[in-house]
């Protein structure tokens, strides 16, 4: 409740008045120095998972020197211009079991920090189809805190489409944001519908639309009394089911009945994003600099402070636009212009050269692009990026051969001044799960571990990282 | 998924020793000759199942008329997903929107909601409390939730209806308010099975047998044989079973099963790769799945034919682009029952398209990925994953061109034999059909091998695997293993292998014919907890 600092404010403000005040500039609330609310209260910190599918290449991804002194390898190059922002932790190990598929172990240890799980009722079912998270992927953990005050709880967007081996209801391997086991939070990749329902749906102050959303807050009402009614007479399993589906009745209702966001001078409504009705999957890079303009409006709008950004999924088949002709594994020229450019297979199938080493840089490249957009737009004193914090990491240390090591996490922003950046960090053979629990601690939350059973568990930070 | 796409699989699925030594054992045996279990057997609730998108999709086009818009929303497709699948808080959001959405419409439209409702409301805002507001969700709510509410129940709603009207100064809005409460609940967006008096109650058992039977909710006849207990004696039980299978809502839920077998919604979303193949479009992909429930139908359905045929049928159905992609005449606009040439080069469900394309990357072919289809979904054989710390990189292209047959020999002649070798001679027969499945003899300038084997059985093409498979002793018992699933929503445990044997002994002793397998599975015991009197 202490973070309600803005929030009260409007609500008071709003309660005299019952009409929608102009907005109130944000910064009329900053203290002095525009490092905190006028209150005392600090800037709401704000969490991002950015992931890309398909790993990196191990012997190639650790920079030469450590600390401050560091020099970016080939694929990391575009991280130049926010060199001072960003941090790398290199040479941990994710500790996996190796008995299932590599994403879908990696996906599960890097996000949910587990192994991941394979219901009863699927014994016997091709183990990747079937399996999920062992429990709530990171940022819904962190979701649960962050987010409690604004009208999305949390906000899940990719650029590319996501990635389905089988039939199966597992979706460890398709999405990075779980809210529980068989519960996954699956991303918009449409700009305009994540546009519309950023921009366009937020409650209107008028008459009508006032008794339309009371009507609906009346409605969840009544599911959730059918919710917690029912829970009682079911399985443990199902009980869960029921309280993520609860959780998600309660993150509509946080928006049904949230008042108007407050906006700083840097809060615009973006325009309408235009979308291709004829290509209805762009290329990667289109969407993601439409999602990028977005993801930081809704930041600088207060509408979200948690967010999963899905550039590619774990075990992605998409094509990237950076080597256009050249991933094809045919056997003829003809197949080598064509190509399916499937980046995943060719990676199988050639292992690492120029040509796939541009698209690990590429990846770079677009993590380097998302946190720039967070630092273009104002917010106090700084930017936008200096409360955020972001977690840049994939499923997989080695993309050829699905091992977990030297797992790859690319660390921006400052969590409103808890984290240090601009540091190359060397932990060669340490838990990789020290690194999502570090964030946890600079995002001031009480977490006391993260990780869930012994290989995974940890209660140690990286101490390097934490101011 | 309907919103987003299942599309890309693997192109190469690369498979090494690890996971697949021993494979032969773990491949399931031919059970004993089975007999029909006669003890009484506790039916295991399965607790909650989600509604899937088409039986979301179903119930509220059956509860709210056909006018409804097309608005399909869920995450869970299958079978299997949905007794495991949660609900997200997009999914929340998607329930809300589509379903007042689909209320509004049919409350805004005078003739739609006077045959909803039934009777006359009084013409005030408060006519919302009269007996026919009572009668209207006591009626509509049994059918939306599947059992009776309890006064309470229904009382709740009509409260909130009132509320409505009052706030929104419209009787209808505020009935339609209610009844989107109604369509929101648990008790509407899941099947639930609690089994609280030690067994499937009887309307339990109704929702059980709609939604295996039909893919939707009970009709009235149906909740009404469940009010008379008739589903809990045998008789009454399977006159209402040959009831269901006689109604036109049994039809599409045969090719629902298939679809759900075999995967097909995932051609809902399938992308190619535009420069390769500039005339697959997503209208083409549909035209795919189209062509494959159309000739389900008609074998299996209207000529009650042996599902072994559906591997080496030649009769189908086409249309223009399909009929491009297959070097047929032009049919004209529209789907047309077709026999393919005797002399061509494709037969059978792996000579259709469909199957080929979902089984294929973007642009490339994957005999891999083709045989563990084979393998997975229609001989029920369990394939190990790609073991990690392996490097499935294939050997380098060299300057000799290779085709991908050549290529894959070369990776699966070292470590990675073992499992490759029950995979890819499936697949390499099928690499005469392109990565959405139209016919070539060369891959580039180089000849196509397309011999391949089968346990034990060689064959020169892919009409040679067709015939194989139709004849392979594990196609019908697999068929009967995914009913099983199809019906309980769970993989089959130890103790139910009697039960699929006894029910594959009687499948095939009828003759393989669909109808006779969904009747035996419908009113078995172990279906419905209903032992014989």
């Amino acid at each position: 409740m202490k973070r309600l600092g803005r929030r009260s404010f409007l609500r008071g403000a709003l309660g005299s008045t019952g009409v929608l005040l102009g907005l109130p500039a944000l910064e009329a609330m900053f203290n002095a120095h525009g490092t905190a609310l006028a209150d005392g209260q600090p800037l709401p910190k704000r969490f991002v998972v950015w992931f890309w599918g398909n790993g990196n290449e191990p012997e190639r991804w650790t920079p030469t020197g450590t600390g401050t002194a560091w020099t970016p390898q080939f694929v990391q190059e575009g991280l130049a211009a926010i060199k001072s922002d960003v941090s790398l932790v290199t040479g941990t190990r994710l500790p996996t079991r190796g008995v299932n598929n590599g994403h879908a172990e990696g996906a599960a240890g890097v996000l949910a920090g587990g192994d991941p799980l394979l219901s009863d009722l699927f014994k016997g079912g091709q183990d990747y189809d079937f399996m999920t998270v062992p429990g709530p992927s990171i940022d819904q953990v962190v979701a649960k805190q962050l987010g409690a005050t604004t009208p999305f709880r949390s906000i899940e967007l990719g650029a590319t489409v996501p990635h389905f081996f089988g039939g199966g209801p597992g979706r460890v391997v398709s999405f990075i944001s779980h809210t529980g086991p068989y519960t996954p939070n699956v991303p918009v990749i449409s700009p305009l519908k994540l546009f519309q329902r950023l921009f366009l749906s937020i409650p209107k102050n008028d008459p009508v639309g006032d008794a339309t959303q009371a009507l609906r807050g009346s409605i969840l009402d009544l599911v959730k009394a059918d919710l917690v009614a029912l829970t009682p007479k079911l399985s443990t399993a199902d009980q869960r089911r029921l309280a993520d589906h609860l959780d998600g009745v309660r993150a509509l209702e946080q928006r049904v009945r949230a008042l108007p966001a407050p906006a700083s001078s840097s809060c615009k409504t973006p325009g309408t994003p235009v979308e291709d009705p004829t290509n209805p999957h762009p290329s990667p890079a289109v969407t993601a600099k439409l999602m990028n303009e977005l993801a930081a409006m809704a930041f600088a709008c207060d509408l979200t402070r948690v967010l999963t950004y899905q550039f590619s999924s774990p075990g992605s088949h998409d094509a990237f636009d950076t080597a256009p002709g050249e991933l094809a594994c045919g056997p003829t020229e003809e197949d080598k212009k064509l190509g399916d450019k499937d980046f995943h297979a060719y990676v199988h199938c050639v292992g690492y050269n120029d040509t796939t080493r541009k698209v690990l840089r590429y990846f770079v490249d677009q993590f380097a692009a998302f946190v720039s957009a967070l630092k273009a737009v104002p917010e106090g004193s700084g930017t936008l990026l200096d409360a955020s914090c972001v977690l840049g990491t994939s499923e997989l240390g080695d993309g050829r051969s699905h091992s977990h090591q030297n797992f790859p996490f690319l660390l921006a922003g400052r969590a409103g001044g808890a984290l240090r950046t601009g540091l190359h960090v060397s932990l060669p053979g340490e838990n990789a799960t020290r690194v999502p629990f570090t964030l946890l601690r600079a995002l001031g939350l009480p977490n006391a571990s993260w990780g869930l059973g012994e290989r995974f568990v940890t209660r140690n930070p990286i101490s390097e990282l934490l101011t | 998924m309907t919103s987003l796409g299942r599309a890309f699989t693997l192109s190469l699925v690369l498979l090494a020793t690890a996971g697949c030594d021993g494979f032969v054992g773990i491949l399931r045996k031919k059970p004993e000759p089975p007999t029909l279990p006669t003890q009484s057997r506790a039916v295991v609730p399965i607790g909650l199942r989600v509604l899937t998108v088409s039986q979301h999709h179903n119930a509220l086009r059956g509860l709210l008329g056909d006018g409804l818009p097309p608005r399909r929303v869920g995450e869970w497709v299958t079978s299997l997903e949905a007794s495991q699948g949660g609900v997200s808080s997009q999914q929340v959001e998607d329930y809300e929107s589509a379903t007042l959405e689909a209320t509004q419409a049919a409350f805004s439209d005078a003739a739609t909601r006077d045959a909803l409702v039934g009777c006359r409301l009084r013409g005030a805002v408060e006519g919302v409390e009269d007996p026919c507001a009572t009668a209207f969700f006591t009626r509509f709510g049994r059918r939306a939730w599947r059992r009776p509410l309890t006064e309470a129940e229904v009382s709740r709603h009509v409260q909130l209806a009132r509320a409505a009207a009052v706030a929104t100064r419209d009787t209808w809005k505020g009935l339609s308010y209610a009844v989107a409460a109604l369509l929101q609940s648990p008790h509407f967006l899941y099947r639930i099975e609690l089994s609280e008096g030690g067994a499937l109650s009887a309307y339990e058992l109704a929702s059980r047998l709609s939604f295996f039977l039909w893919n939707a909710g009970p009709d009235d006849a149906l909740l009404d044989a469940a009010a008379r207990g008739d589903l809990s004696r045998r008789a009454p039980l399977r006159a209402q079973v040959q009831r269901m299978l006689e109604a036109p809502q049994a039809r599409e839920g045969l090719q629902h099963f298939f679809a759900d077998v075999l995967d097909l919604d995932a051609l809902e979303s399938l992308r190619k790769s535009a420069a390769t193949f500039p005339t697959f479009d997503h209208a083409l992909a549909l035209s795919m799945k189209e062509q494959l429930l159309r000739t389900v139908d008609d074998l299996l359905w209207v000529r009650g034919g042996d599902y072994r045929d559906l591997l080496t049928t030649r009769d189908t159905f086409v249309d223009a682009p399909l009929a491009a992609l297959y070097g047929l005449p032009d049919p004209g606009p529209g789907f047309h029952p077709v026999t393919l040439p005797a002399d061509g080069p494709r037969k059978g469900l792996l000579g259709f398209a469909g199957v080929l394309a979902l089984q294929a990357s973007a642009a490339s072919t994957s005999p891999t990925l083709r045989g563990r289809y084979i393998r997975t979904a229609l001989l029920c054989e369990n394939v190990p994953p790609p073991p990690p710390g392996v490097n499935s990189s294939l050997p380098p292209l060299g300057a000799e061109p290779k085709t991908t047959r050549q290529r894959l020999e070369a990776h699966a002649a070292g470590s990675c034999a073992s499992c490759h070798q029950v995979l890819d001679p499936l697949g390499f027969p099928l690499e005469t059909f392109d990565a959405i499945g139209g016919y070539r003899t060369h891959e580039g300038n180089l000849p196509i091998d397309a011999s391949g084997a089968l346990d034990g059985t060689r064959f020169s093409d892919a009409k040679g695997l067709a015939d194989a498979l139709g004849a392979h002793p594990k196609l019908t018992p697999c068929l009967v293993r995914k009913a099983v699933r199809y019906a309980m929503g769970r993989t089959e445990g130890a103790d139910e292998e009697p039960l699929i044997a006894a029910l594959t002994t009687r499948f095939e002793a009828q003759g393989n014919r669909l109808r006779p397998l969904l009747e035996a599975v419908a009113t078995d015991p172990a279906f419905t907890g209903v032992e014989a009197e």
